[in-house]
Protein backbone atom coordinates (compact mmCIF):
# COMPACT_ATOMS: atom_id res chain seq x y z
CA UNK A 1 0.00 0.00 0.00
CA UNK A 2 2.99 2.20 -0.04
CA UNK A 3 4.13 4.52 -2.82
CA UNK A 4 1.26 3.89 -5.13
CA UNK A 5 2.40 6.62 -7.32
CA UNK A 6 0.04 6.57 -10.47
CA UNK A 7 1.86 5.89 -13.70
CA UNK A 8 0.21 7.54 -16.89
CA UNK A 9 -0.48 6.34 -19.73
CA UNK A 10 1.46 6.93 -22.66
CA UNK A 11 -0.91 9.85 -24.79
CA UNK A 12 -0.31 11.75 -27.92
CA UNK A 13 -1.16 15.70 -28.35
CA UNK A 14 -3.81 14.97 -31.12
CA UNK A 15 -4.08 18.21 -33.74
CA UNK A 16 -7.44 19.70 -31.94
CA UNK A 17 -5.36 19.22 -28.33
CA UNK A 18 -2.65 21.03 -29.94
CA UNK A 19 -4.78 24.23 -30.81
CA UNK A 20 -7.04 23.79 -28.05
CA UNK A 21 -7.46 27.43 -26.67
CA UNK A 22 -7.50 26.57 -22.79
CA UNK A 23 -5.19 23.86 -22.86
CA UNK A 24 -4.43 21.33 -19.84
CA UNK A 25 -7.14 19.25 -21.98
CA UNK A 26 -5.08 15.77 -21.69
CA UNK A 27 -4.54 14.91 -18.52
CA UNK A 28 -2.83 11.30 -16.94
CA UNK A 29 -5.38 8.17 -16.85
CA UNK A 30 -4.75 6.25 -13.42
CA UNK A 31 -2.87 2.69 -13.42
CA UNK A 32 -3.64 1.55 -10.20
CA UNK A 33 -0.67 -1.78 -9.96
CA UNK A 34 -1.77 -4.80 -9.46
CA UNK A 35 -0.41 -5.43 -6.46
CA UNK A 36 -2.06 -2.38 -4.55
CA UNK A 37 -5.58 -3.94 -6.07
CA UNK A 38 -4.58 -7.28 -4.75
CA UNK A 39 -3.75 -5.76 -1.06
CA UNK A 40 -7.04 -3.84 -1.33
CA UNK A 41 -8.78 -7.56 -2.14
CA UNK A 42 -6.77 -8.84 0.66
CA UNK A 43 -7.95 -5.97 3.23
CA UNK A 44 -11.61 -6.58 2.23
CA UNK A 45 -11.82 -10.47 2.64
CA UNK A 46 -10.21 -9.98 6.22
CA UNK A 47 -12.73 -7.38 7.44
CA UNK A 48 -15.20 -9.66 5.51
CA UNK A 49 -13.91 -12.69 8.35
CA UNK A 50 -13.76 -10.34 10.79
CA UNK A 51 -17.74 -9.53 10.74
CA UNK A 52 -18.17 -12.93 10.43
CA UNK A 53 -16.18 -13.70 13.41
CA UNK A 54 -17.75 -11.16 15.29
CA UNK A 55 -21.56 -12.05 14.24
CA UNK A 56 -20.00 -16.48 15.66
CA UNK A 57 -18.30 -14.57 18.82
CA UNK A 58 -21.47 -12.46 19.78
CA UNK A 59 -23.80 -16.15 19.54
CA UNK A 60 -21.26 -18.47 20.98
CA UNK A 61 -21.13 -15.99 24.02
CA UNK A 62 -25.30 -15.52 24.41
CA UNK A 63 -25.38 -19.48 23.93
CA UNK A 64 -22.19 -20.60 25.75
CA UNK A 65 -22.10 -18.35 28.60
CA UNK A 66 -25.46 -16.43 29.17
CA UNK A 67 -24.16 -13.18 28.55
CA UNK A 68 -26.71 -11.09 26.57
CA UNK A 69 -24.64 -8.59 24.76
CA UNK A 70 -27.35 -5.06 23.46
CA UNK A 71 -28.07 -5.83 20.20
CA UNK A 72 -26.75 -2.09 19.40
CA UNK A 73 -22.97 -3.51 19.86
CA UNK A 74 -24.43 -6.26 17.57
CA UNK A 75 -25.63 -3.60 14.65
CA UNK A 76 -22.82 -0.92 15.43
CA UNK A 77 -19.82 -3.36 15.02
CA UNK A 78 -21.39 -5.18 11.35
CA UNK A 79 -22.26 -1.89 10.04
CA UNK A 80 -18.76 -0.06 11.06
CA UNK A 81 -16.75 -3.06 9.44
CA UNK A 82 -19.29 -2.88 6.01
CA UNK A 83 -18.69 1.08 5.90
CA UNK A 84 -15.22 0.51 6.26
CA UNK A 85 -15.08 -2.16 3.23
CA UNK A 86 -17.39 0.21 1.34
CA UNK A 87 -15.08 2.91 1.55
CA UNK A 88 -11.99 0.69 0.58
CA UNK A 89 -13.75 -0.19 -2.61
CA UNK A 90 -14.65 3.33 -3.39
CA UNK A 91 -11.25 5.22 -3.46
CA UNK A 92 -9.24 2.55 -4.66
CA UNK A 93 -11.40 -0.08 -6.53
CA UNK A 94 -13.47 2.31 -8.13
CA UNK A 95 -10.21 4.67 -8.13
CA UNK A 96 -12.66 7.92 -6.15
CA UNK A 97 -8.83 8.54 -4.39
CA UNK A 98 -7.20 9.66 -7.75
CA UNK A 99 -10.08 10.46 -9.71
CA UNK A 100 -11.72 14.01 -11.20
CA UNK A 101 -12.75 15.14 -7.88
CA UNK A 102 -16.70 15.81 -9.66
CA UNK A 103 -17.09 11.99 -9.27
CA UNK A 104 -16.53 11.95 -5.93
CA UNK A 105 -18.46 14.99 -5.09
CA UNK A 106 -21.77 12.98 -6.83
CA UNK A 107 -20.86 10.11 -4.47
CA UNK A 108 -20.31 12.60 -1.18
CA UNK A 109 -24.17 14.43 -2.67
CA UNK A 110 -25.47 10.52 -2.71
CA UNK A 111 -24.51 9.66 -0.08
CA UNK A 112 -25.94 12.41 2.14
CA UNK A 113 -29.16 11.70 1.17
CA UNK A 114 -29.42 8.68 1.83
CA UNK A 115 -28.25 10.04 5.45
CA UNK A 116 -31.29 12.09 5.68
CA UNK A 117 -33.57 9.74 4.38
CA UNK A 118 -32.36 6.89 6.60
CA UNK A 119 -31.81 9.35 9.36
CA UNK A 120 -34.42 11.45 9.59
CA UNK A 121 -37.29 8.45 9.32
CA UNK A 122 -35.13 6.37 11.97
CA UNK A 123 -35.23 9.53 13.98
CA UNK A 124 -39.24 10.01 14.04
CA UNK A 125 -40.03 6.28 14.25
CA UNK A 126 -37.13 6.21 17.13
CA UNK A 127 -38.31 9.29 19.48
CA UNK A 128 -41.61 9.07 19.93
CA UNK A 129 -42.15 7.74 23.37
CA UNK A 130 -39.91 10.48 23.67
CA UNK A 131 -42.29 13.28 23.00
CA UNK A 132 -45.43 11.71 23.67
CA UNK A 133 -44.74 8.37 26.18
CA UNK A 134 -48.22 6.93 25.38
CA UNK A 135 -46.98 6.30 21.49
CA UNK A 136 -43.88 4.80 22.73
CA UNK A 137 -45.57 1.38 22.24
CA UNK A 138 -47.92 2.32 19.50
CA UNK A 139 -47.10 2.59 15.96
CA UNK A 140 -49.78 2.94 13.21
CA UNK A 141 -49.84 0.31 10.76
CA UNK A 142 -48.96 1.27 7.65
CA UNK A 143 -49.51 -0.21 3.83
CA UNK A 144 -52.58 -2.14 3.73
CA UNK A 145 -53.36 -1.37 7.52
CA UNK A 146 -54.23 -5.14 7.65
CA UNK A 147 -55.16 -5.91 11.87
CA UNK A 148 -52.51 -7.74 13.54
CA UNK A 149 -55.32 -10.57 14.27
CA UNK A 150 -54.53 -10.94 10.07
CA UNK A 151 -51.56 -11.38 10.10
CA UNK A 152 -51.60 -13.97 13.32
CA UNK A 153 -54.73 -15.81 10.82
CA UNK A 154 -51.62 -16.30 8.08
CA UNK A 155 -49.53 -18.30 10.26
CA UNK A 156 -52.14 -20.15 12.11
CA UNK A 157 -53.49 -21.13 8.61
CA UNK A 158 -50.05 -22.49 7.17
CA UNK A 159 -49.50 -24.04 10.69
CA UNK A 160 -53.25 -25.58 10.72
CA UNK A 161 -52.82 -27.05 7.08
CA UNK A 162 -49.16 -28.38 8.10
CA UNK A 163 -51.35 -30.46 11.19
CA UNK A 164 -54.42 -31.85 8.92
CA UNK A 165 -51.76 -33.25 6.58
CA UNK A 166 -49.40 -34.65 8.95
CA UNK A 167 -50.53 -34.90 12.24
CA UNK A 168 -50.53 -32.90 15.67
CA UNK A 169 -47.23 -34.88 16.94
CA UNK A 170 -45.19 -33.97 14.05
CA UNK A 171 -45.90 -30.94 14.06
CA UNK A 172 -44.66 -30.29 17.57
CA UNK A 173 -41.64 -32.46 16.66
CA UNK A 174 -41.05 -30.34 13.95
CA UNK A 175 -41.12 -27.06 16.04
CA UNK A 176 -38.50 -28.56 18.49
CA UNK A 177 -36.13 -29.35 16.05
CA UNK A 178 -36.82 -25.89 14.32
CA UNK A 179 -36.70 -23.72 17.17
CA UNK A 180 -35.07 -26.11 20.11
CA UNK A 181 -35.20 -23.85 23.49
CA UNK A 182 -35.21 -21.00 21.69
CA UNK A 183 -39.13 -21.06 21.57
CA UNK A 184 -40.36 -18.46 21.94
CA UNK A 185 -44.05 -17.59 24.23
CA UNK A 186 -46.73 -16.14 22.00
CA UNK A 187 -46.20 -13.34 24.68
CA UNK A 188 -43.20 -12.36 23.57
CA UNK A 189 -44.18 -11.31 20.16
CA UNK A 190 -43.50 -8.00 18.91
CA UNK A 191 -46.38 -6.22 17.06
CA UNK A 192 -48.08 -2.59 17.75
CA UNK A 193 -50.70 -3.99 19.97
CA UNK A 194 -48.41 -6.07 21.69
CA UNK A 195 -44.92 -4.94 21.65
CA UNK A 196 -41.77 -5.27 23.72
CA UNK A 197 -39.81 -2.06 24.30
CA UNK A 198 -37.24 -2.64 22.05
CA UNK A 199 -36.78 0.23 20.09
CA UNK A 200 -34.94 0.77 17.00
CA UNK A 201 -32.22 -1.55 15.81
CA UNK A 202 -29.78 -0.07 18.14
CA UNK A 203 -31.79 0.41 21.25
CA UNK A 204 -29.81 3.82 21.50
CA UNK A 205 -33.10 5.82 20.89
CA UNK A 206 -34.56 3.60 23.94
CA UNK A 207 -37.16 5.86 25.98
CA UNK A 208 -36.84 4.60 29.68
CA UNK A 209 -37.65 0.98 28.60
CA UNK A 210 -34.10 -0.09 28.82
CA UNK A 211 -34.46 -2.64 31.16
CA UNK A 212 -36.75 -5.00 29.14
CA UNK A 213 -34.32 -5.05 26.11
CA UNK A 214 -32.79 -7.99 25.17
CA UNK A 215 -33.88 -10.77 23.37
CA UNK B 1 -19.19 5.02 -29.20
CA UNK B 2 -20.86 6.57 -32.08
CA UNK B 3 -18.08 7.43 -34.35
CA UNK B 4 -16.73 3.75 -34.29
CA UNK B 5 -16.45 2.15 -37.51
CA UNK B 6 -15.91 -1.58 -37.83
CA UNK B 7 -13.32 -1.55 -40.59
CA UNK B 8 -10.40 0.56 -40.43
CA UNK B 9 -10.29 3.54 -43.54
CA UNK B 10 -7.88 2.92 -46.90
CA UNK B 11 -4.32 2.68 -45.57
CA UNK B 12 -5.16 3.12 -41.74
CA UNK B 13 -3.60 -0.40 -39.98
CA UNK B 14 -3.81 1.10 -36.61
CA UNK B 15 -5.23 -1.26 -33.90
CA UNK B 16 -9.00 -0.13 -33.15
CA UNK B 17 -8.51 1.52 -29.83
CA UNK B 18 -6.17 3.92 -31.78
CA UNK B 19 -8.47 4.34 -34.47
CA UNK B 20 -11.18 5.04 -32.40
CA UNK B 21 -12.80 9.03 -32.33
CA UNK B 22 -14.96 10.04 -29.93
CA UNK B 23 -17.57 11.51 -30.75
CA UNK B 24 -18.06 14.89 -32.08
CA UNK B 25 -18.94 17.35 -29.47
CA UNK B 26 -15.96 16.05 -27.11
CA UNK B 27 -12.41 17.97 -28.09
CA UNK B 28 -10.89 15.03 -26.96
CA UNK B 29 -11.18 11.05 -26.00
CA UNK B 30 -9.49 12.06 -22.29
CA UNK B 31 -12.51 14.66 -22.41
CA UNK B 32 -15.04 11.80 -23.53
CA UNK B 33 -13.41 9.49 -21.15
CA UNK B 34 -14.10 12.03 -18.27
CA UNK B 35 -17.90 12.32 -19.33
CA UNK B 36 -18.70 8.97 -19.64
CA UNK B 37 -17.60 8.34 -16.12
CA UNK B 38 -19.44 11.11 -14.57
CA UNK B 39 -22.55 10.04 -16.49
CA UNK B 40 -21.54 6.37 -15.16
CA UNK B 41 -21.39 7.97 -11.58
CA UNK B 42 -24.69 9.54 -12.12
CA UNK B 43 -26.11 6.52 -12.57
CA UNK B 44 -24.97 4.86 -9.70
CA UNK B 45 -26.08 7.59 -7.57
CA UNK B 46 -29.64 7.10 -8.81
CA UNK B 47 -29.31 3.10 -7.83
CA UNK B 48 -27.55 3.91 -4.46
CA UNK B 49 -30.96 5.84 -3.63
CA UNK B 50 -32.85 3.12 -5.18
CA UNK B 51 -31.77 0.83 -3.00
CA UNK B 52 -31.93 3.06 0.10
CA UNK B 53 -35.49 2.96 -0.07
CA UNK B 54 -34.70 -1.02 0.57
CA UNK B 55 -32.75 -0.21 3.26
CA UNK B 56 -34.94 1.97 4.64
CA UNK B 57 -38.00 -0.10 4.58
CA UNK B 58 -35.61 -3.03 6.11
CA UNK B 59 -34.55 -0.33 9.17
CA UNK B 60 -38.58 0.42 10.05
CA UNK B 61 -39.50 -2.63 9.98
CA UNK B 62 -36.81 -4.12 12.10
CA UNK B 63 -37.54 -1.51 14.42
CA UNK B 64 -41.61 -2.15 14.48
CA UNK B 65 -41.12 -5.87 14.74
CA UNK B 66 -37.30 -7.33 15.64
CA UNK B 67 -38.98 -10.75 17.13
CA UNK B 68 -39.35 -11.38 13.08
CA UNK B 69 -36.36 -10.40 12.16
CA UNK B 70 -34.42 -11.89 14.52
CA UNK B 71 -36.43 -15.31 13.67
CA UNK B 72 -35.88 -14.45 10.26
CA UNK B 73 -32.51 -14.16 10.01
CA UNK B 74 -31.97 -17.81 12.06
CA UNK B 75 -33.29 -19.28 8.76
CA UNK B 76 -30.64 -17.57 6.47
CA UNK B 77 -27.60 -19.93 6.44
CA UNK B 78 -24.63 -17.13 6.81
CA UNK B 79 -21.94 -19.81 5.08
CA UNK B 80 -24.01 -18.81 1.88
CA UNK B 81 -24.04 -15.31 2.42
CA UNK B 82 -19.76 -15.41 3.60
CA UNK B 83 -19.09 -17.46 0.13
CA UNK B 84 -21.26 -14.86 -1.80
CA UNK B 85 -19.84 -11.99 -0.39
CA UNK B 86 -15.76 -13.78 -1.00
CA UNK B 87 -17.04 -14.25 -4.30
CA UNK B 88 -18.28 -10.84 -5.34
CA UNK B 89 -14.91 -8.98 -3.59
CA UNK B 90 -12.80 -11.16 -5.98
CA UNK B 91 -14.98 -10.23 -9.04
CA UNK B 92 -14.81 -7.05 -7.96
CA UNK B 93 -11.08 -7.54 -7.72
CA UNK B 94 -11.04 -9.04 -11.31
CA UNK B 95 -12.63 -6.11 -13.10
CA UNK B 96 -10.77 -3.85 -11.79
CA UNK B 97 -7.78 -5.89 -12.65
CA UNK B 98 -8.81 -6.21 -16.25
CA UNK B 99 -9.27 -2.09 -16.04
CA UNK B 100 -5.55 -2.19 -15.20
CA UNK B 101 -4.66 -4.58 -18.49
CA UNK B 102 -6.65 -2.78 -20.86
CA UNK B 103 -4.52 0.41 -19.91
CA UNK B 104 -1.43 -1.96 -20.45
CA UNK B 105 -2.67 -3.33 -23.77
CA UNK B 106 -2.40 -6.69 -22.14
CA UNK B 107 -5.95 -8.03 -23.93
CA UNK B 108 -5.08 -11.55 -23.31
CA UNK B 109 -5.44 -11.25 -19.25
CA UNK B 110 -8.25 -8.45 -20.14
CA UNK B 111 -10.41 -11.26 -21.73
CA UNK B 112 -9.34 -13.48 -18.94
CA UNK B 113 -10.31 -10.92 -15.87
CA UNK B 114 -13.60 -10.35 -17.78
CA UNK B 115 -14.62 -14.01 -18.36
CA UNK B 116 -13.51 -15.02 -14.55
CA UNK B 117 -15.82 -11.89 -13.46
CA UNK B 118 -18.85 -13.71 -15.23
CA UNK B 119 -18.06 -16.88 -13.88
CA UNK B 120 -18.00 -15.25 -10.29
CA UNK B 121 -21.40 -13.61 -11.10
CA UNK B 122 -23.15 -16.75 -12.68
CA UNK B 123 -21.81 -18.55 -9.15
CA UNK B 124 -23.00 -15.88 -7.25
CA UNK B 125 -26.31 -16.49 -8.84
CA UNK B 126 -26.30 -19.99 -8.56
CA UNK B 127 -26.08 -20.30 -5.05
CA UNK B 128 -28.53 -17.58 -4.48
CA UNK B 129 -31.23 -19.08 -6.19
CA UNK B 130 -30.56 -22.79 -6.01
CA UNK B 131 -29.18 -22.90 -2.45
CA UNK B 132 -31.22 -20.27 -0.97
CA UNK B 133 -34.27 -19.01 -2.94
CA UNK B 134 -35.57 -22.76 -3.90
CA UNK B 135 -35.08 -24.44 -0.60
CA UNK B 136 -36.91 -21.48 1.20
CA UNK B 137 -39.85 -20.89 -1.15
CA UNK B 138 -40.30 -24.93 -1.32
CA UNK B 139 -40.56 -24.83 2.35
CA UNK B 140 -43.24 -21.99 2.49
CA UNK B 141 -40.83 -19.29 3.47
CA UNK B 142 -42.24 -17.14 0.92
CA UNK B 143 -42.82 -13.30 1.19
CA UNK B 144 -46.22 -11.18 2.01
CA UNK B 145 -49.97 -13.59 1.39
CA UNK B 146 -47.71 -16.60 -0.18
CA UNK B 147 -46.03 -17.57 3.14
CA UNK B 148 -47.12 -20.92 4.53
CA UNK B 149 -44.05 -22.02 6.43
CA UNK B 150 -46.02 -24.00 9.32
CA UNK B 151 -43.29 -23.08 12.00
CA UNK B 152 -43.15 -19.47 12.04
CA UNK B 153 -43.48 -17.98 15.82
CA UNK B 154 -43.95 -14.61 15.35
CA UNK B 155 -46.85 -13.45 12.84
CA UNK B 156 -45.27 -10.36 11.29
CA UNK B 157 -42.44 -13.32 9.85
CA UNK B 158 -43.95 -12.66 5.84
CA UNK B 159 -42.84 -9.24 6.33
CA UNK B 160 -39.07 -10.35 7.04
CA UNK B 161 -39.39 -12.77 3.66
CA UNK B 162 -41.23 -9.81 2.01
CA UNK B 163 -37.86 -7.36 2.55
CA UNK B 164 -35.52 -10.41 1.96
CA UNK B 165 -36.84 -11.34 -1.33
CA UNK B 166 -36.90 -7.37 -2.17
CA UNK B 167 -33.70 -6.47 -1.01
CA UNK B 168 -31.81 -9.85 -2.44
CA UNK B 169 -33.81 -9.89 -5.77
CA UNK B 170 -33.27 -6.39 -6.85
CA UNK B 171 -29.76 -6.70 -5.96
CA UNK B 172 -29.48 -10.28 -8.03
CA UNK B 173 -31.17 -8.93 -10.89
CA UNK B 174 -28.58 -6.16 -10.83
CA UNK B 175 -26.26 -9.16 -10.82
CA UNK B 176 -27.52 -10.56 -13.84
CA UNK B 177 -27.31 -6.93 -15.55
CA UNK B 178 -23.83 -7.00 -14.72
CA UNK B 179 -22.90 -10.42 -16.60
CA UNK B 180 -24.68 -9.59 -19.87
CA UNK B 181 -22.86 -5.94 -19.73
CA UNK B 182 -19.63 -8.05 -19.12
CA UNK B 183 -20.22 -10.43 -21.88
CA UNK B 184 -20.77 -7.84 -24.02
CA UNK B 185 -16.95 -6.52 -23.05
CA UNK B 186 -15.48 -10.06 -23.25
CA UNK B 187 -17.18 -10.01 -27.18
CA UNK B 188 -15.36 -6.71 -27.93
CA UNK B 189 -12.15 -7.54 -25.91
CA UNK B 190 -11.78 -10.33 -28.39
CA UNK B 191 -12.73 -8.18 -31.36
CA UNK B 192 -9.69 -5.90 -30.16
CA UNK B 193 -11.60 -3.24 -29.40
CA UNK B 194 -9.49 -2.19 -26.02
CA UNK B 195 -6.44 -0.66 -25.64
CA UNK B 196 -4.63 2.07 -23.74
CA UNK B 197 -6.08 4.55 -25.95
CA UNK B 198 -9.63 3.57 -25.23
CA UNK B 199 -11.22 1.16 -22.72
CA UNK B 200 -14.40 3.77 -21.63
CA UNK B 201 -17.27 1.13 -21.61
CA UNK B 202 -14.72 -0.90 -19.27
CA UNK B 203 -13.72 1.16 -17.15
CA UNK B 204 -18.09 2.13 -16.77
CA UNK B 205 -19.02 -1.14 -16.69
CA UNK B 206 -16.27 -1.61 -13.91
CA UNK B 207 -17.73 0.81 -12.12
CA UNK B 208 -21.05 -0.25 -12.10
CA UNK B 209 -20.40 -3.73 -10.98
CA UNK B 210 -18.61 -2.19 -7.63
CA UNK B 211 -22.07 -0.18 -6.76
CA UNK B 212 -23.29 -4.21 -6.68
CA UNK B 213 -20.36 -5.42 -4.74
CA UNK B 214 -20.90 -2.61 -2.24
CA UNK B 215 -24.53 -2.84 -2.10
CA UNK B 216 -24.07 -6.45 -1.11
CA UNK B 217 -21.48 -5.46 1.36
CA UNK B 218 -24.60 -3.78 3.14
CA UNK B 219 -27.02 -6.74 2.94
CA UNK B 220 -24.85 -9.76 3.87
CA UNK B 221 -24.66 -8.10 7.34
CA UNK B 222 -27.85 -7.07 7.55
CA UNK B 223 -29.84 -10.08 6.30
CA UNK B 224 -26.96 -12.86 7.64
CA UNK B 225 -25.12 -11.27 10.42
CA UNK B 226 -27.74 -9.01 12.71
CA UNK B 227 -29.89 -11.16 15.12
Amino acid sequence: MKKHKPEPVPHELSEEEMLDPHGNVTHEHVILSSTMLLGVLLILLFFTFMTVAASRAEIAIADGLHIDIPQWVNVSVAMTIAVIKAIFVALFFMQLKYDNKLNAVVAATCISGLGLFLGFSMLDLGTRGIINPEEQNEIQLGGAGLPRDNKVATIVAAKNRYIEEHGLSAWQEEMRAHHGDHLPESASWSGPDQSRPRHGPTGLFDAGGAEHSGH
Amino acid sequence: MSSITSTPASGDTRPYHERYKPADHFRSRDDEFDAVKFGVWLLLATEVLLFAGLFCAYAVFRMLYPEAFANGSHHLNWKLGAANTVILLLSSFTIATSIHNAQKGQIGWLKFNLAFTVLCGAAFLVIKGVFEYYPKLSAGKAPGIFFSYPFATDPYEPIWWGIYYCATGVHATHVFVGICLITWLFIRAHKGHFGPTHYNAVEGVGLYWHIVDVIWIFLFPLLYLIH
